[in-house]
């Protein structure tokens, strides 16, 4: 076990790595000079305070050069200073992370508080209308756009009912109530389609469940239906559950672009589109490894737990 | 361990304190905001954007100006009449030769307590025009040949030679003036601390910057406000869905679509100019664009109005001529008549140019700003009935900027302002020299370089008319630029909003500086 | 086979919605009742005029006819878009599969590595250098859904490989051609059909969604999610501008993941959902 961990653990270093010599190159194919984005663009710079700048952000070095010290640097976990002000990205990173993450995890929460009771139910009534009207639903559910689902719940809920903030973050600790009322609607949006895909997976391994014979065979004897259902045959089923939904938070990490970008909130990608479009390098960079290292984690940890709640997978 | 139960405890605790007492907490603080009419305040004001950089001599957008004249002000600045006005400068005096500027400082102190001494203004000027500055008017303030410490509260500057604008340069929000001793100690990164009327407290990036009241600010019943939150809305449905529920009282930039259904919802009002304008550049070295009459045929051939309906929703006024703001130097009735809408004559000019079957061209615009996008998507629609088969060039604004200022563009969608109110402002434009942001690529004529130095240095003020009276005519005839219309600049607020100005003309990504005026109602 | 088709409800129910839509997708530029590109000043964001029955957009363009002509690149980069990530991932898939060793380590790892980048973010990255367009954007959704065909032709490659008849076809000297083309590939088809449909779904959602945010089809060549996100800030003056074309791509999508469904039921009883 701990050397398979190890193998996993030294994969994920590698991936990183390789993750990062592709971002950086990618970033600077892109054009575009931050340089001179720094300088403002209302207005046209000097050329000379151009390259005045370029000496000062360290871009006129050879690109070999800028690369070796951001890997050194990377590998005592300093991820460098923003060009745009010196602050250090991982100061951006640690501002902006938990709130993408609390976002996601809310959402997750309502999509399964939704999403399980639905597929169970669906589950049961195999075949019957209420099975018929459930999957229709989630079919929908997982039809429509984020961005369009948002669209209309901000339409609805802050323009014809007046009830909840269209957009925008306010600190819990400076204002909760406003805080849980504007994390509503972005988790709302974004739990719409996950219940989708949380009730349809729920449903299909119940089913496989269900028709297994030990379930049966728990029926046979005598065992109440409610006991069968709740105690083995979802115990049963909620691994691949528990995978899914493992597997959206590592996506919701760098997958919330949209929702993020639809109601200002400011969170990790948000934060990675706004260095994007200012071609801040080492912020672009800080964040997709970031992301990328989420993602790798969370599936590195679902591994292990279907690991350990399914011995019979190795 | 026991920090953290104890946060968690905490938190637990506040989140049941809160939802039992939610409703009532709620209401009573909107009857503060809404009813009594006390002084002060607190205002949330909606930005456009984070501004990149703090440092003051930097032209960072009109979100950066504004919270740079919240904390900052210069020896002069443009008041809320657009006119210019002593702030840090008591008064100054001008030699004879009209090369040497003495300038008297007011008993104005910095937000850290320290007064402003002609030290400080010496230091702000010299950081601008060092070597290795990266100010954006260093070209424009390098006209300073020295300056003088006469005492603490006195200063001269002398010039290399006469120049009538300097004044103007002198009051723009990029020559603010900062701490010697602060910006010594802190850093060209420091937190922002200047002698206007707010201090400031606090900036979490990607969310907010949050400013207070300064007490000791040299206008005694100034500022009004207690404290601005200004919160960056980069998205423009974002920022005005914002204002509409309520979240920001004021923002900025209020997006044209919008304007008239902001107008009629009770509770908000608008503040409207037409500031800056929507121009086409053109590379003027290369074949179609670097004849006069194709670049006149297209200012022939695009119907201003069909621009103007679709991608600024109705609102602004076409150009048909020069982009001269009315009570500007050079401003005469028939600079809105140069040319008018006339696809027949558009055609006469391509054919007498070598083009009477049209031409494929490529127009740079960008897709990450709607404005910018829906001109270029209009040209193209309006160019077709001429023959001319425009292809959109459409990346991001950071890929855009940097094919404009490497000339790499057949011509392309611009949308901008001059600077200063004085004629000068035209030099960043016409003048040859480098291909840059504002000029058309390599457009370089010997006759208007040297109108622009003879304005420059003239300070007869009936001299300067007519001079700049010959580089309108000049400037016309050879059309490097094709202006299409008054871009309108709105400031959207609620009703008990009071004392915010948006300025006239080219001044309307000034209007931060009536901040210090604003109070709620 | 074809029985089995016509016997699934839900398989019906997506075709009827998806062949008017394939159909006026070819024949869209005949039947379109203005030029979609034709700007009418004097008539903007129109909720219903006469000759314009869903209206006009900002620029006083038919809305009908916009939406007809914005099916085809949505159509056009998501099949396109598939037919890339169906070959290279199942040739890369397969290989590694079939032939194991270094390929089969380095080909799972490079597709470990794009995995680790969200589509959306990859997409937005990659079009920031090479620029949007049409063509663009089907190479890049292609290359960002290569690893999920990758990853199933390839574990399916391995529990086809392991077969006794498989096997014995190997030991009687068949080429490796023969093996992966003859045996190997029409043994796991099902399941890769299966992700095409769920692929082309996601293909049409990351168009859009890039569309949306102004990095897709460019202008004024019409494409849904472009019309969504345009017409957005117009949903007070014209809020029937976003409903449109909202309704179709939902429309579509649902009737896609049916399609994706009925095929699941009817080629692969057994399999799972992911």
């Amino acid at each position: 076990m701990a050397r398979i961990l190890a193998v996993k653990i030294s994969t994920v270093f590698i991936q990183v790595l390789v993750v990062a010599t592709i971002v950086f190159s990618l970033v600077r194919i892109m054009p575009g000079d931050p340089a001179v984005l720094v300088l403002g663009t209302e207005r046209g710079a000097d050329p000379a305070a151009v390259k005045e700048m370029r000496h000062t952000l360290g871009l006129d070095q050879p690109v070999l050069t800028q690369y070796s010290n951001w890997i050194s640097d990377m590998a005592r976990f300093d991820f460098g200073k923003s060009l745009f002000d010196e602050m250090d990205v991982k100061t951006f990173i640690s501002q902006r992370l938990p709130k993408t993450i609390e976002l996601a995890i809310v959402a997750i929460l309502l999509a399964s508080l939704i999403g399980i009771p639905l597929g169970i139910i669906a589950a049961l009534k195999r075949g019957g209308l209420v099975d018929m009207a459930l999957s229709s639903i989630a079919a929908l559910g997982i039809s429509f756009p984020v961005y369009v689902v948002g669209t209309f719940l901000i339409l609805f809920f802050s323009f014809k009912l007046f009830l909840l903030p269209a957009s925008g973050y306010v600190d819990f600790a400076e204002d909760p109530i406003n805080h849980i009322k504007r994390i509503i609607l972005p988790a709302l949006t974004l739990a719409f389609g996950l219940a989708a895909t949380i009730a349809r997976m729920t449903r299909s391994s119940m089913l496989e469940v269900l028709n297994k014979d030990f379930i049966q065979t728990l029926r046979a004897k005598g065992l109440s239906e409610k006991s069968v259902i709740f105690k083995h045959a979802f115990r049963n089923s909620i691994i691949s559950v528990i995978t899914v939904i493992g597997l959206e938070l590592g996506g919701l990490i760098g997958g919330t672009v949209l929702i993020e970008y639809l109601f200002n909130w400011p969170g990790m990608s948000s934060l990675l589109v706004n260095s994007i479009a200012d071609r801040d390098y080492p912020l672009i960079q800080g964040c997709i490894i970031t992301i990328a290292t989420c993602y790798i984690f969370v599936n590195l940890v679902v591994d292990i737990l279907y690991g350990i709640m399914d011995p019979r997978t190795r | 361990m026991m920090k953290r139960l104890s946060l968690i405890l905490s938190i637990i605790l506040t989140l049941v304190l809160v939802t039992a007492c939610g409703g009532t907490s709620e209401k009573t603080s909107k009857s503060e905001s809404g009813g009594g009419a006390k002084k002060g305040g607190n205002l949330t004001f909606g930005l456009a954007g984070e501004p990149a950089t703090m440092d003051p001599q930097i032209q960072n957008g009109t979100h950066g100006r504004t919270i740079k004249l919240a904390i900052y002000r210069g020896l002069l600045n443009y008041n809320k009449d657009g006119k210019l006005e002593n702030e840090l400068a008591k008064d100054y005096t001008v030699s004879e030769d009209q090369k040497t500027y003495t300038f008297n400082l007011r008993d104005a102190k910095f937000q850290n307590g320290d007064a402003v001494t002609a030290e400080d203004v010496k230091y702000t000027f010299e950081r601008i025009i060092k070597p290795d500055s990266k100010a954006t008017f260093k070209t424009e303030l390098s006209i300073i040949q020295s300056i003088e410490v006469k005492d603490e509260k006195t200063i001269s500057f002398t010039l290399k030679e006469p120049s009538a604008p300097f004044v103007h340069y002198l009051a723009l929000p990029e020559s603010v003036i900062v701490s010697k001793k602060w910006v010594e100690e802190k850093g060209e990164n420091a937190d922002p601390m200047g002698a206007g009327p707010f201090k400031f407290v606090s900036w979490t990036k990607g969310q907010d910057l949050v400013v207070e009241k300064f007490k000791n600010y040299y206008k005694p019943d100034q500022p009004k406000l207690d404290s601005i939150k200004f919160v960056f809305y980069p998205d423009e449905n974002t920022r005005v869905n914002a204002l509409r529920a309520g979240d920001v009282d004021l923002i900025e930039t209020v997006p044209w679509k919008d304007a008239d259904s902001l107008a009629k919802t009770p509770g908000i009002k608008l503040d409207s100019v037409n500031g800056p304008f929507m121009q086409l550049q053109f590379n003027t070295k290369f074949k179609p664009f670097n004849d006069p009459k194709v670049r006149q045929a297209i200012a022939y051939a695009i119907d201003r109005k069909s621009i103007i309906n679709t991608a600024f929703s109705g609102r602004g006024e076409a150009i048909y001529g020069m982009a001269i703001p009315k009570g500007y130097m050079g401003y005469s009735d028939k600079v809105n008549k140069y040319f008018k809408h006339d696809v027949e004559k558009a055609k006469q000019l391509l054919a007498e140019a070598g083009y009477p079957k049209g031409f494929k061209a490529r127009l740079l615009s960008t897709s990450q700003f709607s404005f910018h996008q829906q001109t270029a998507v209009a040209v193209q629609a309006e160019l077709k009935k001429i023959g001319i088969e425009v292809e959109l060039d459409l990346p991001d604004w950071a890929t855009r900027i940097n094919k404009n200022t490497e000339g790499d563009y057949d011509f392309v969608v611009a949308g901008t302002a001059g600077d200063i109110t004085d004629a000068d402002w035209l030099s960043n434009f016409y003048n040859g020299g480098d291909v840059r942001l504002n000029n058309s690529a390599y457009f370089n004529d010997p006759e208007i370089n040297q109108l622009l130095i003879d304005g420059r240095k003239e300070s007869d003020p009936a001299k300067r008319e007519a001079n700049y009276q010959k580089l309108i005519d000049r400037a016309m005839e050879l059309s490097p630029f094709v202006y299409l219309s008054w871009r309108e600049q709105s400031y959207g607020m609620k009703s008990n909003v009071e004392g915010f100005k948006n300025l006239e003309g080219f001044l309307s990504f000034q209007s931060g500086v009536t901040l210090e005026n604003v109070y709620l109602k | 086979m074809l029985k089995k088709f016509l016997k699934n409800k839900t398989f019906i129910i997506s075709f009827v919605i998806l062949l008017p839509m394939v159909v006026v997708a070819i024949i869209g530029p005949w039947i379109i009742p203005h030029d979609p590109l034709e700007i009418h000043s004097d008539k903007v964001l129109q909720q219903s005029l006469p000759g314009y029955p869903l209206g006009t957009d900002e620029f006083g363009r038919d809305i009908l006819s916009r939406l007809i002509l914005g099916i085809r690149p949505t159509l056009i980069v998501a099949l396109g878009a598939t037919f890339i990530a169906f070959t290279c991932g199942s040739i890369l898939g397969m290989s590694a599969g079939y032939f194991r060793g270094i390929l089969e380590k380095t080909i799972m790892r490079i597709v470990d590595i794009v995995l680790c980048f969200p589509p959306i973010l990859l997409a937005l990255m990659v079009v920031g250098f090479w620029g949007a367009g049409i063509n663009n954007l089907m190479i890049i959704i292609g290359i960002v859904y290569i690893p999920r065909f990758a990853r199933l032709a390839y574990s399916s490659t391995i529990q086809v490989k392991g077969l006794e008849y498989v096997q014995s076809e190997l030991s009687l000297g068949a080429s490796h051609l023969r093996v992966v083309g003859k045996i190997i590939f029409p043994n796991i088809l099902s399941p890769l059909i299966i992700q095409i449909s769920l692929t082309i779904a996601a293909a049409i959602l990351l168009e859009s969604g890039l569309s949306f945010l102004g990095l897709g089809v460019i202008p004024p060549e019409p494409s849904w999610g472009q019309m969504i996100g345009q017409s957005r800030g117009y949903i007070s003056s014209n809020p029937m501008y976003v409903l449109w074309p909202s309704l179709f791509l939902g429309l579509t999508m649902l009737a896609i993941n049916l399609m994706g469904d009925s095929l699941r039921d009817i080629l692969d009883p057994k399999l799972k959902t992911k």
